[in-house]
């Protein structure tokens, strides 16, 4: 029987994978370019199915802001907000009066890709890192513009500026926006995240470098995460931030009028803190984990 | 930071932070307590919370020092946390200061 009908539930934080919750809600946060929620609702306007019901606890505006009304896709999409993540079994008995129960995996977590729900991505880093590469290939979906797969296994998107004289090793994606300095080492098995810029000489293999992250010449990366300045090696799970701005840093500062907007509601509303919750923050900030 | 010397090896230990605002203390302090006959100095990097370029440069200064001499001298890093071993290695610098686990002072005293 042909779905017409699924209900998403969006993946609260998630302890394991902490560092990436923070670029934003785990569904719409950036894997090869596009949220994991995009790729399921592409796999869902593939698949046939005409209106999604999408559950989300963490940051709702954002996923709201993501998905609009579903038109880019084709899709009716609503987006209820909940208190905290459903189970899958408990979401089908609250809103089994919109499904219908015999249709098979009408219900699903955004935590793994579509096709894949033995592997989920956000149990560790490890897993988050192994997915990212499974998914590679997969990665330019039907709907997407911009990317091209180059030579066998590299993937590079739109207004990238690669040197000649980089040297690429398949499989690698580097997305849109992207600078790969002359004699760097990309891959194998490394992504590069749009807006990210990889200074001539670096070497970056088996890592990830997220969104608008600036890598050092001096810098060789390997099973590694590189979110601006935070540091994660996935293999260990350890996570170190970098204080040397030549090494690795945020390309992308916060937009002045949310800090001003921010600031000043915390002088209004905010209570002042204790002097140890300040000690505590500079050591969270700039301290090893 | 605890500087103990026994015989032909010095172990520094208590180190807090490896960072541009201690570095010249770090190399000062180290200096003026190694002997010319060194040659193993072994940090316990064991209570390190922090590591940054400047420490690193300390660590690479005192590295051209301790082999400037007639029996150039080795430097072991010991029980890095696992941050520190990251950031050495990207860094590129995992083959010039090879990380070891255990306790250095031990190991000399045995020695």
């Amino acid at each position: 029987m042909l779905m017409s009908k699924a209900l998403l539930i969006c993946p609260s934080d998630r302890p394991a994978v902490a560092e990436f919750s923070r670029l934003g809600p785990l569904a719409a946060a950036p894997l090869l370019g596009q949220s994991l929620l995009e790729y399921w609702l592409t796999h869902f306007a593939l698949a046939g199915i005409k209106e999604v019901h999408l559950l989300a606890d963490d940051r709702p505006e954002e996923i709201r802001k993501l998905v609009g009304n579903g038109g880019r896709w084709g899709l009716k999409i609503d987006v209820t907000e909940e208190v905290r993540e459903l189970p899958a079994a408990q979401a089908q008995i609250k809103y089994a009066a919109e499904f219908d129960s015999s249709a098979p995996h009408n219900v699903s977590v955004l935590d793994h890709f579509p096709g894949e729900p033995n592997s989920p991505i956000f149990s560790s880093y490890a897993n988050l890192y192994a997915g990212i590469v499974r998914w590679m290939p997969r990665a330019n979906t039907i709907d997407r513009m911009g990317f091209r797969e180059v030579h066998p296994g590299i993937w590079i998107g739109r207004h990238a500026h690669v040197s000649p004289d980089a040297q690429l090793c398949a499989p690698c994606w580097i997305g849109q926006h992207v600078f790969v300095g002359a004699k760097s080492v990309i891959g194998p098995n490394a992504v590069l995240e749009d807006r990210s810029f990889v200074e001539g000489g670096a070497e970056v293999a088996s890592s990830v470098i997220g969104s608008d992250t600036f890598v050092g010449k001096l810098a060789a990366l390997r099973q590694s995460f590189a979110w601006g300045n935070t540091l994660v090696n996935w293999d260990s799970g350890s996570m170190a931030q970098i204080s040397d701005a030549f090494l690795m840093c945020a390309l992308k500062r916060q937009p002045k009028s949310e800090k001003f907007l921010g600031r000043l509601f915390e002088l209004l509303f905010t209570e002042p803190k204790p002097e140890v919750d300040s000690l505590e923050t500079v050591n969270q900030q700039g301290r090893f984990t | 930071m605890k500087i103990v010397v026994h015989g032909d090896t010095v172990n520094v230990s208590e180190i807090r932070e490896l960072g541009t605002a201690t570095a010249n203390s770090f190399q000062s302090a180290l200096s003026a307590a190694l002997p010319d006959s060194i040659k193993h100095i072994d940090l316990d990097l064991s209570q390190t919370t922090f590591v940054d370029c400047g420490g690193l440069g300390a660590l690479v200064a005192l590295r051209k020092r301790a082999r400037h001499g007639e029996s150039p001298a080795t430097i072991r890093l010991f029980n890095a946390p696992k941050p520190l071993q990251h950031i050495v290695s990207m860094m590129k610098m995992g083959d010039v200061f090879p990380m070891e686990t255990g306790t250095p002072a031990l190991d000399t005293i045995h020695n």
